[in-house]
């Protein structure tokens, strides 16, 4: 990973065109800023996660996933 | 009391849909059971559906009051206060039932007054996205070893 210290008001270019730019730090709080083409998705990462998380969890009707999660808490219980 | 069991039975309302299907906005939510934290939730048109639980079943601290940011919750489903509020946790399935996982990160938070339900990803690094529901709670250590 390219790690690289930045101040208050100071910048990063990504391939030319995407800028990065830090605008506030208070605590263990970043305010970032960022200048991009409109065809570059920005997403926060943990937005992306659920988003992936969602898609492998969705599925037709899930009746016999149900039953057998039941059956499993009730075969285990105590 | 935000510790009561949602009855659950009802049409909830997406107004942001859920993340990665923002399209989709009104969901029904089906008990599996008398005695479960499963539900089904399922659009209202068929697709796509979800398996969800209540999470205080397995994690009895992940309580309304003790997550991070509900005052956002409250405001963005226009609840009056975070006792309207319940929580909902989407179950992933890989393989069996004893593999099931719930995210913990992001939960599904439904104002039981005007039937609003958003998914809220939390300010919290230590939550999961994928919470092994049988590894962790005590009234299933004795299984672990049966199943594996």
């Amino acid at each position: 990973m390219l790690i690289l210290s930045r101040k208050t008001g100071e910048a990063l270019l990504i391939d030319g065109d995407i800028e990065v730019t830090v605008l506030e730090i208070q605590g263990d709080r970043v305010r970032i800023g960022i200048n991009a083409p409109a065809d570059v998705p920005i997403l926060r990462r943990e937005i992306a996660e659920t988003a992936g998380e969602n898609a492998e969890a969705a599925r037709a009707l899930p009746v016999d996933e149900l039953m057998n999660l039941n059956n499993f808490m009730k075969k285990n219980k105590n | 009391m935000t510790n009561d069991k949602y009855e659950g039975n009802n049409i909830l309302i997406f107004q942001n849909g859920i993340l990665g299907f923002e399209d989709v906005k009104r969901y029904k939510l089906e008990p599996s059971d008398d005695d479960s934290p499963f539900y089904s939730l399922t659009a209202v048109d068929g697709h796509p559906s979800f398996v969800v639980c209540d999470p205080l079943w397995f994690v009895p601290d992940y309580t309304i009051p003790n997550l991070p940011g509900i005052d956002n919750a409250i405001e963005r489903l226009a609840a009056d206060s975070a006792e309207d509020l319940r929580c909902l946790a989407i179950v992933n399935i890989p393989g069996t039932a004893c593999d099931a996982t719930a995210n913990l990160k992001a939960p599904v938070i439904i104002n039981i007054k005007n039937n609003y339900a958003d998914q809220f990803v939390l300010d919290d690094p230590d939550l999961l996205i994928k919470y092994r529901l049988f590894d962790n709670s005590p009234a299933y250590e004795n299984s672990r070893a049966e199943v594996e």
